[in-house]
């Protein structure tokens, strides 16, 4: 048990506290808040996992863009009033069935399978250069789709949250 | 360093993170907070995808670039679902999911 063993331990402890956090807490700003805990972890992850690039681009857009754009979201759409109360929770026992099934037979399946194969991992860090040179080169076709995407995704988020105005 | 962690223990947290973010899309009610849920499955997947490719993987860079994407769709798909809320919240004042049954006969 080494150091970066024990603090990928650590990360993923925390990291399923807080997306525990996230489902369960019933200030929704606390789930937002706990959400943004449990990127920041995952982001740990990655890096303990030899994807700095990932782990960098994780913080800057979960934790970062994607964090304030949900409590932006949180603020825009606040009743108020507090939650509903438990007037109709029938949906979380099925839920919870649901969830552990999915742990119990993914989980079994990750445990029961012999991933290696006899295979040596190699894990050696990927410098960035390599990653940015296979992404604009083998794979420059999805790179311009996925800035199509996000062009698409802009423009219809802005025509979509756009007060309609009567002088246009 | 890392060769202490089996793959198997990359493999188990990504599951219960996504079982969880499972159960908070299938048990919330506020809309955001579904949106939110996904988001935590789609990290977990993130996490699978990295660890595959770091471990198994004949050429690690794949498995990072997939990941790229996928937080690319993540962000364009938070994006636009938190306009289409916000879009339901001014017609309807309420993005409770359960209330928003206009389409059910």
């Amino acid at each position: 048990m080494n150091f970066a063993a024990v603090l990928f331990y650590a990360f993923s402890a925390i990291a399923i506290v807080a997306a525990l956090g996230t489902v369960l807490a019933r200030n929704i700003v606390y789930a937002a808040l706990s959400l943004v805990g449990t990127m920041v972890m995952i982001a740990g992850i990655f890096f303990i996992l030899h994807a700095d690039f990932l782990a960098l681009v994780q913080l800057l857009i979960y934790a970062g863009a994607v964090g304030v754009l949900l409590i932006f979201g949180l603020m825009l759409t606040n009743t108020g009033q507090p939650a509903t109360g438990p007037k109709d929770r029938w949906q979380r026992p099925i839920a919870f069935v649901a969830a552990m099934a999915f742990i119990l037979v993914a989980g079994y399946a990750a445990v029961s399978t012999d991933w290696m194969q006899g295979v040596v991992p190699q894990l050696e860090r990927v410098p960035p250069a390599v990653l940015a040179s296979s992404l604009f080169r083998n794979w420059a076709l999805p790179f311009e789709i996925a800035s199509l995407v996000l062009l698409v995704a802009m423009i219809g988020a802005i025509v979509i949250s756009r007060r309609e105005t009567s002088n246009d | 360093m890392i060769e202490a962690i089996p793959l198997d223990h990359v493999v188990l947290v990504a599951t219960t993170l996504f079982g969880i973010g499972l159960y908070g899309v299938l048990s919330r009610r506020n809309a955001v907070a579904i949106l939110m849920a996904i988001e935590l499955m789609l990290n977990a997947v993130n996490i699978n995808f990295i660890a595959f490719s770091m471990y198994v993987s004949p050429d690690p860079t794949v498995g990072q670039i997939i990941a790229v994407f996928v937080i690319t769709v993540a962000a364009a798909e938070v994006a636009l679902g938190l306009a289409i809320v916000l879009q339901i919240f001014r017609n309807k004042s309420n993005i409770n999911v359960d209330d928003l049954d206009l389409l059910r006969w």
